[in-house]
């Protein structure tokens, strides 16, 4: 453990010696935070992304029915905290701007849905979150006039069947039968949407498409201080010396795989941080999905970078390899041009680029969702990024061994 | 094998494909010798070395080191040899000072043991004013130096030396055989290459002359110029 902290330390040290490799990793996120904020700015900006909206709901029905109403609510993705009070909390909360809105139900609200009567759910704004509390109201109208249209089937059926001259009795077990599959139908209307499936790329602006792009071609560039600093050793024979020590070819990876990390990291960190809070940008989803995104994004191109570098016999070889496989990855993994559009065989084909996944967690990230999930990005990073090492490691034997 | 040989090289081969760099090379190494390897180009030296320092292996052969086979034990080995490479092996951006702390933690040394091997280091090669400035900054001489306190930080028994004092100043190239000698005297044994002629025969106890893979002649070098009726080294190799 001493010698790997010992490399660790002096690998970080090298990083912090080599003013050429401090301008690069401040210039890049530099040179991103300008984009995020200037170029993209009106599509980014925290105030035309709609979010999460926390109201109050004062119950005073408090029956199954206005209970099963309420969880209805909490699955509206557009509801972000719902308090569940009473008429005289829900003002304090509007008083201290806590929520947008109190939806209050009055007492008999669903047996009056029932026989037709429609008492009114009544709606509190937050005078100081006008447009939240618009979008509540307008959120229940929608669903009043949902209600209104099924009573009005319900009536017309009703009548229908009545004019038929159908036994009561079994009139009336008819039009249950009817209201209960209406309700479990609308119950059931999550299921029924989560069947639609659609392209990540396809809800996406070309903006939002683009920057997903850049970031993943930023990404690509990541592993520069790790090939750099590998390739150097290499040249000037501190490779050689390292392996008539008991160093161990693991423990010098490692530690510039961490290295690479640490400096992705800090940069994703800069980036997030000054684009979000300073420029009031809008990312979609939290730090932590984000960062996850990028860490295995930058471990897949390390590994990738290592690869390119064992299979390599000099620094030219090096370079060309690197350059035409950025190049080609960008054309395949769809950073040039959008994936949904390829051919079949090229889409396919694209499963095997790095680009492609980390583009495709970061359009999950910009798609809104505050916790969208994207292990399965992340697992085809880590998976690439494994069969890399892999690689290089059986590669860099065979060589040492002839 | 006698109690003074340190290291025995067993018909050693190795082969890139169809070239055979070494065709079943065979010597001995004593303690407290410095063993001179000299041939011309391509006759085998680089790869001698590298398969001794442990970088890369034979395809048949082997070598004893300390009664330990190259083979089966080169951990032990590794712990117990020093490199000098003919390349400059630094890091250019850190201080002499950064370089010898890293180096001395990665032979595994740490706490007083690696501020004193240090501190000899520097010493012993006359590094104490530049120790603190960056290796980019230092003339070839100093760098010369540095790359072979590197190799001795850790007391290894045996020394492995590829051309050590290429472009290096005569003060330099004085004080650096000096502290070759002093470690010859200390017991050490001592493998040492270089393309110049007069640096082997002032330090070297022994030769082995290598020419195209195979030893051409191995013995003290007045034995070896009365087996060729020659005068010095250089009339060999002409």
């Amino acid at each position: 453990m001493k010698v790997f902290i010992n490399i660790l330390i002096n690998d970080i040290k090298l990083v912090l010696s080599d003013w050429k490799m401090l301008v690069i990793i401040f210039a890049m996120p530099v040179l991103l935070i300008l984009y995020f904020s200037y170029a993209v700015y009106p599509v980014l900006k925290e105030d035309t992304v709609v979010q999460p909206v926390s109201v109050a709901v004062v119950d005073k029905d408090n029956t199954i029915e206005s209970r099963i109403l309420i969880s209805q609510l909490e699955e509206i993705e557009l509801i972000g905290k719902i308090h569940r009070v009473s008429e005289e909390e829900s003002l304090s909360l509007i008083d201290e701007n806590k929520i947008a809105a109190a939806i209050i139900i009055p007492e008999g609200f669903v047996s009056s849905v029932v026989s037709g009567d429609n008492k009114s759910i009544s709606i509190l704004g937050n005078v100081k979150k006008e447009q939240q509390a618009m979008i509540i109201k307008t959120l229940i109208t929608g669903a009043a006039n949902i209600v209104s249209s099924g009573q009005a089937v319900l009536y017309s059926y009703y009548k229908f069947v009545n004019e038929t001259g159908v036994a009561r009795d079994e009139l009336n077990r008819e039009f249950d039968t009817l209201t209960q599959d209406i309700i479990m139908k609308s119950l059931d209307r999550n299921s029924v949407v989560s069947e639609i499936k659609t392209y990540p790329g396809d809800n996406l602006t070309a903006t939002e498409y683009y920057t997903a792009s850049l970031l993943a071609l930023f990404l690509l560039f990541s592993a520069v201080p790790v090939s750099r600093f590998l390739l150097t050793e290499r040249i000037w024979g501190i490779r050689s010396r390292l392996a008539t020590t008991n160093a161990g070819g693991v423990r010098i990876l490692t530690s510039k795989l961490i290295v690479s990390l640490l400096i992705s990291i800090f940069q994703m960190s800069l980036i997030f941080f000054i684009t979000s809070k300073i420029f009031k940008n809008y990312w979609g989803a939290g730090f932590f999905i984000i960062s996850a995104v990028f860490i295995s994004g930058v471990f897949a191109v390390s590994c990738w970078s290592l690869f390119v570098l064992v299979v390599s016999r000099d620094q030219r070889q090096f370079e060309i390899i690197r350059s035409m496989g950025i190049l080609l990855m960008a054309l395949i993994g769809g950073s040039i041009y959008p994936i949904a559009k390829m051919p079949d065989k090229i889409r396919a084909l694209s499963t095997f680029t790095i680009n492609r996944w980390i583009q495709e967690g970061f359009m999950k990230v910009f798609s809104g969702e505050r916790y969208p999930d994207v292990s399965y990005e992340i697992m085809c990073l880590v998976m690439i990024g494994a069969v890399f090492a892999v690689s290089s490691a059986v590669i860099y034997k065979i060589k040492k061994a002839g | 094998m006698p109690e003074d040989t340190f290291v025995k090289v067993k018909n050693l081969k190795k082969s890139y494909g169809n070239v055979e760099a070494l065709k079943g090379i065979s010597f001995e190494i004593k303690r407290g010798e410095i063993l001179g390897i000299v041939g011309p180009n391509g006759a085998g030296k680089s790869t001698f070395f590298s398969i001794l320092a442990t970088i890369s292996k034979a395809n048949s052969g082997d070598i004893i080191v300390d009664g330990k086979s190259i083979t089966k034990d080169k951990q032990y080995i590794k712990k117990n040899i020093g490199y000098v490479p003919q390349e400059i092996a630094l890091y250019y951006s850190l201080s002499g000072w950064d370089n010898l702390n890293f180096w001395a933690g990665i032979y595994g040394l740490s706490g007083k043991e690696k501020r004193v091997a240090v501190e000899n280091a520097i010493s012993d090669m006359n590094l104490q004013d530049v120790i603190k400035r960056r290796v980019d900054t230092y003339s070839g001489g100093m760098k010369r130096r540095l790359n072979i306190a590197i190799g001795l930080l850790h007391n290894p028994m045996l020394i492995i030396m590829d051309e050590p004092l290429v472009g290096v100043d005569i003060i330099s190239k004085r004080k650096i055989m000096d502290k070759i000698l002093k470690l010859k005297l200390e017991g050490r044994a001592i493998v040492f290459s270089s393309h110049s002629t007069d640096e082997v025969e002032k330090l070297c106890d022994r030769i082995v002359l290598l020419e195209e893979g195979r030893v051409k002649t191995c013995g003290k070098l007045d034995d070896i110029l009365k087996e060729y009726n020659k005068d010095s080294l250089e009339d060999i190799f002409i």
